[in-house]
């Protein structure tokens, strides 16, 4: 069973006080969090002021009720401090809470801290931020992937039950198959993008990090819905996502293997041996597979490196030190007060960005760059549309590799980027995917796979993460943290 | 394909070290280089201007038989956006320079008109 789960059981059950799983989790953090540098800020005081009026005023009604949740640094929380991972918003308190964290709370969650991240969620290492990489709880010489990096590693190392991230091109589905755990990027338009501070608004999607598929669904299906806040969320039904990771099973499922991912240049043996080995399982339990295809798939990577970087260069235009944020000491001019600001607050990564997506919004270049892009884009969501009707789910790897050395990969942003040739199609789509560990390489480290559906199928990918988990348990790795 | 970082950093409001301009050049040659691969999809003039109106979920509306006429917000919702509004004091509590008075405090900034 997850921690989240047995934990909720517990406290049920009366098995164990809410002071105390609180007191034992504050320790943990204390002793783990410098090795893995999971969290920028704990919430001990709050911690332990919510655990007392929860402990007098036992909701049983609330379903999250005392569990603790992380919250990535890009989604607010009322009156905390909001700055994804960047100079420029050091300081900046939200003055009012995303809609998924009033939610959570309002299901009586407690918050643990704000989790580490890439700077405005660029990245796929947890590299790219003024506070220290996030080591892989598994391997501290190792990331924890990105940009989700302290959301996943706070799960991994047990310092909270649950976390929330954000997944544009695969920020959630690479650090859970880095550190082993169950990640979720949820349908674009599934769950509100209120209060959380936009990278490229139409990839950006919240989701859920946990043990497993069940956790995860608990998560979800508190934070999932329409939004009034946000339009882009849809009038879709929020499914029981529980009750499906519940009965999940894999047999009678119909798996579909797009081609395009299952090549053998640029990845790992290894991950290329244990998917062929899930699809065994998958076959095993009564699954039938059927080979897809998504020819666009080869300029995936091309497509998001231009369209995310032109939603991101529109979005960070708001930095500019007049409203909120930093704003530099010394200017000649209002215009020297916003270049100076920007060009002090934001990292390398992030300025590459702005300037790539600046780039392919300038006059002269749109046409062959922007709108190219969007139009390749189109297609990429036309054929995961198609392909998806003729199946239930698809199956294919999340990563090139197991999680890296850190520094591997930092001078080298195309190599970086590359990083994500398995994730960022599914969001220029906008579909769902799950990303759950299938096994670990040789040094033991976690390999993760993951499931892709239909516009809002997550019950259906919960499900048959389930059902792989009850038919191929995966030890989880051991920790290197103490 | 011509570009200058320095050019499009002027567009972007960032002014970059000569490190910087350098190590940018270099990475973006190279990133520029991989994304040039998309002249290999053709698109007509008519489809690049039929990605202005592109919008990721409208496949979606599509696919599940809803209009997304329902996106404009019944009464209860418009209640709900209108009372999400910022106080003077909510609103200008994270900027780096005030003036005015409490309840009518005023972002402060450098003059833009010159006397």
């Amino acid at each position: 069973m997850g921690r989240l789960s047995q934990l909720r059981d517990d406290l049920k059950n009366k098995k164990i006080r809410l002071t105390e799983v609180y007191d034992d989790l504050i320790v943990k953090i204390k002793t783990r969090n410098p090795q893995v540098n999971a969290y920028l800020e704990v919430f001990e005081e709050e911690m332990r002021a919510r655990t007392k009026i929860l402990e007098t005023e036992a909701s049983e009604a609330a379903p999250l009720a005392g569990l603790p949740i992380g919250i990535k640094d890009m989604i607010s929380m009322k009156n905390h401090v909001v700055s994804a991972s960047s100079k420029i918003l050091e300081g900046y308190r939200a003055p009012r809470s995303a809609t998924v964290t009033e939610k959570l709370k309002k299901a009586g969650a407690i918050f643990t801290g704000r989790l580490n991240c890439d700077e405005f969620a660029m990245g796929s290492s947890n590299e790219n931020t003024s506070f220290g990489a996030v080591k892989n709880p598994v391997d501290l010489a190792r990331t924890a992937g990105g940009s989700s990096g302290g959301s996943a590693a706070a799960v991994a190392a047990e310092l909270c039950v649950g976390s929330l991230g954000t997944d544009t091109g695969g920020s959630i589905r690479l650090p859970a198959a880095f550190c082993g755990i169950v990640g979720m990027k949820p349908t674009y338009g599934r769950v509100s993008r209120s209060g959380v501070i936009a990278f490229a608004s139409s990839l950006d999607q919240v989701g859920p990090f946990a043990d497993d598929a069940l956790d995860c669904a608990e998560i979800l299906q508190v934070i999932a819905g329409r939004d009034a806040r946000d339009s882009t969320t849809m009038p879709v039904p929020v499914e029981n996502y529980v009750a499906a990771a519940k009965n999940g099973s894999l047999k009678g499922l119909k798996i579909g293997l797009p081609k395009e991912y299952f090549i053998s240049e640029g990845v790992s043996p290894e991950i290329v041996k244990q998917t062929q080995a899930a699809i065994e399982v998958f076959k095993k339990e009564g699954a039938t597979i059927k080979e897809v295809s998504i020819p666009h798939t080869e300029y995936g990577i091309a497509v998001y490196y231009l369209v995310a970087t032109a939603e991101a260069a529109s979005n960070l235009s708001r930095y500019d030190g007049i409203r909120y944020g930093k704003r530099a000491k010394d200017f000649a001019s209002m215009k020297d007060l916003i270049i100076k600001t920007r060009s002090e607050g934001f990292g390398a990564e992030v300025k590459r960005r702005i300037m790539l997506g600046t780039f392919s919004l300038s006059s002269g270049y749109y046409d062959a760059y922007y709108s190219k892009a969007q139009y390749v884009r189109s297609k990429i969501q036309n054929e995961f549309l198609n392909a998806l009707k003729e199946v239930d789910v698809l199956f294919a790897p999340v990563t090139t590799s197991t999680a890296f050395k850190i520094g591997e990969k930092v001078n080298d942003p195309l190599a970086m980027y590359l990083s994500d040739i398995f994730t960022v199609s599914i969001n220029l789509a906008g579909v769902p995917a799950i990303a759950f560990p299938i096994g670990h390489d040789s040094k033991g480290l976690p390999i993760g796979g993951q499931f892709i559906g239909g516009p809002f199928q997550e019950a259906k990918l919960l499900a048959a993460t389930a059902g792989f988990e009850k038919a191929h348990p995966i030890t989880k790795a051991k920790l290197a943290c103490q | 394909m011509s570009f200058s970082v320095e050019k499009i950093a002027q567009l972007a409001y960032l002014s970059l070290t000569d490190d910087e301009k350098k190590s940018f050049d270099t990475q973006f040659k190279g990133i520029l280089s991989y994304v040039d691969q998309l002249q290999k999809v053709p698109m007509s003039a008519e489809e690049a201007k039929a990605m202005g109106e592109f919008h990721i979920s409208s496949a979606f509306y599509k696919q599940l038989g809803l209009s997304p006429s329902i996106t404009l917000r019944d009464e209860d919702q418009m209640e709900e956006v209108n009372s999400l509004t910022l106080t003077n004091e909510e609103a200008l509590s994270n900027a780096p320079q005030t003036g005015g008075i409490p309840g009518e405090l005023l972002f402060e900034v450098p003059s833009i008109i010159s006397k």
